[in-house]
């Protein structure tokens, strides 16, 4: 055990692969498993739906680990595979929420508007954000990642990510100062 | 971590989208404990359901092999290559190695 916690996250992805079993996953995912719950939770807003989706993504990963080529860090990789398995996850939620919405509106004749959730501050500060400038943003300040690392999870080119945060930092700021002056 | 200079901003976003460390909680062994019951589903289902099937086509596919042997034997009848008497032996081979060649695709298929 000591002997896995000990080696780096390329040869434990090696014996993984060479072997085909599970006990140097494990210890990959005891690495890893902070990074990939916090951003999904930043993502979802949901502890348990977090951790169901990081629980598919370490699956996943396990499916896919031959693809891992070892030119990025591993945790850039992973959280590529925790993104995938949100926006795949959201699609199909969208698609169940609609239908829903559809039914309720076809059966609701109260006329009643439905209860908004009461929003919180984080909620607000990143609804001003399109979905990838969210991402973006979280695996920057909530998980670390340097610009190279959320351009491996994202696939979006270094530069690219650079504009994002900047841009999003942007749209954060204007917000804030239009409420400012509004109720300030 | 990051590589930029901070500024105030940067921050202010960092303390409010800082998550204290998730302890693993037994996370990582749920989710070796999902992968090795995976690999044993795995390793007893298909092998069953190869036998499953190989069971339910054994019939069919002995009546295709019958049938398909005595149409090559057929064929190669009128095939003036072929002598009369080694026509069915012909017959036999081919439709021997059509079989082989189909078992060994789905055996491939099956791994894969």
């Amino acid at each position: 055990m000591t002997v896995l916690a000990d080696a780096d996250d390329a040869v434990l992805v090696a014996r993984a692969l060479s072997s085909r079993e599970p006990a140097a996953f494990g210890e990959l995912v005891r690495r890893h498993q902070s990074r990939v719950r916090i951003f999904l939770l930043r993502l979802c807003r949901d502890a348990s739906r977090a951790d169901d989706l990081a629980q598919d993504c370490f699956l996943h990963a396990w499916d896919k680990l031959g693809d891992f080529r070892g030119d990025g860090s591993f945790a850039g990789w992973l959280l590529r595979i925790a993104w995938t398995t949100f926006l795949q996850h959201k699609r199909r939620d969208d698609r169940y929420r609609d239908v829903v919405e559809l039914a309720a509106h076809e059966t609701d004749t109260t006329g009643v508007a439905p209860v908004r959730e009461e929003l919180n501050d984080l909620d607000r500060l990143l609804g001003v954000l399109t979905e990838e400038e969210r991402a973006v943003m979280i695996l920057s300040y909530a998980c670390g990642l340097s610009h190279r690392e959320i351009s491996d999870a994202s696939g979006l080119p270094v530069g690219t990510v650079k504009s994002v945060i900047h841009r999003g930092k942007q749209k954060i700021r204007d917000r804030f100062e239009i409420e400012n002056r509004q109720y300030g | 971590m990051a590589d930029y200079r901070d500024d105030e901003q940067d921050r202010v976003l960092r303390r409010l989208l800082a998550h204290p460390p998730l302890p693993d909680a037994g996370f990582s062994e749920r989710i070796v404990r999902r992968l090795r019951r995976r690999q044993l589903l795995r390793r007893f289902l298909l092998p069953l359901a190869v036998l499953a099937g190989g069971l339910v086509a054994v019939k069919p596919a002995s009546e295709l092999l019958v049938a398909g042997t005595a149409w090559l034997t057929r064929a190669l009848q009128g095939v003036d290559a072929v002598p009369g008497q080694l026509a069915p032996l012909a017959g036999y081979t081919l439709s021997g190695a059509i079989a082989l060649v189909a078992i060994a695709a789905a055996l491939r298929l099956l791994d894969d």
